[in-house]
């Protein structure tokens, strides 16, 4: 089921950010998508992940960083990461970070920068160009999620025409 | 830790999927994952062997 195929509720919220690709096959039973320390699945064909913390505390708690992150748009991110470089040669470890879009609800604490969610699920993987270099095609990472494959370019006509809030608008 | 700036006022999005369900409805909540700890056994006494 693509993105197309369904009404998003109106007021779940928009966000960027970025992943590191399952690199054992241990890894990849799980799902492609996990976070940067390799602690935290996004689990395939599951559609809503919902955040976790050990603290007992309303998720995302104000006091804690926990809660699904993700930066307001891809300009944002580029700022903060900087832009997405593939290896300098092919020698090299194969490439193995992506980004892409979220959809938040639930409880979500927006900041200056992007927010952190209770609820996300994937909505689009970045295209980047860097495939050949990559751990994972963008259309084997988008089959388990069953998610669209955009430019980062595309990202506030994807936002329009799916009708998902911007809080960096508001 | 990933920064995203200065937080402002929480909002909430009234989610309508399954683990938002699951989570609200306690009686659908998931068995605990870890399983007891079994009882320690008592030691056993050591019989007096004669000399």
């Amino acid at each position: 089921m693509k993105t197309d195929d369904y009404i998003l509720p109106a007021g779940r919220v928009a966000g960027v950010r970025s992943w590191r690709l399952a690199n054992t096959l241990w890894a990849k039973l799980g799902g492609w998508l996990w976070s940067h320390a390799m602690t935290d699945c996004w689990r395939k064909n599951v559609e809503w992940k919902a955040a976790e913390c050990p603290g007992g505390h309303p998720i995302p708690g104000e006091g804690c960083s926990c809660g699904i992150w993700a930066f307001h748009n891809p300009h944002i991110i580029d700022e903060q990461f900087g832009p997405l470089l593939p290896p300098r040669t092919v020698e090299e470890e194969p490439f193995q970070h992506v980004r892409g879009v979220i959809i938040a609800d639930g409880n979500i604490i927006p900041a200056t920068l992007g927010f952190r969610a209770q609820y996300a699920k994937v909505a689009a993987i970045f295209e980047d160009g860097y495939d050949a270099l990559a751990l994972a095609t963008k259309e084997e990472i988008a089959g388990h999620y069953h998610c669209d494959i955009i430019a980062p370019e595309d990202y506030d006509t994807f936002c329009a025409k799916h009708g998902i809030r911007r809080l960096d608008l508001e | 830790m990933v920064r995203i700036g200065k937080p402002k006022r929480r909002i909430h999005v009234e989610p309508d999927h399954e683990p938002a369900r699951r989570r609200s409805d306690p009686s659908e909540a998931p068995p605990p994952t870890r399983e007891p700890k079994p009882e320690r056994e008592a030691p056993r006494r050591r019989e007096k062997v004669p000399a």
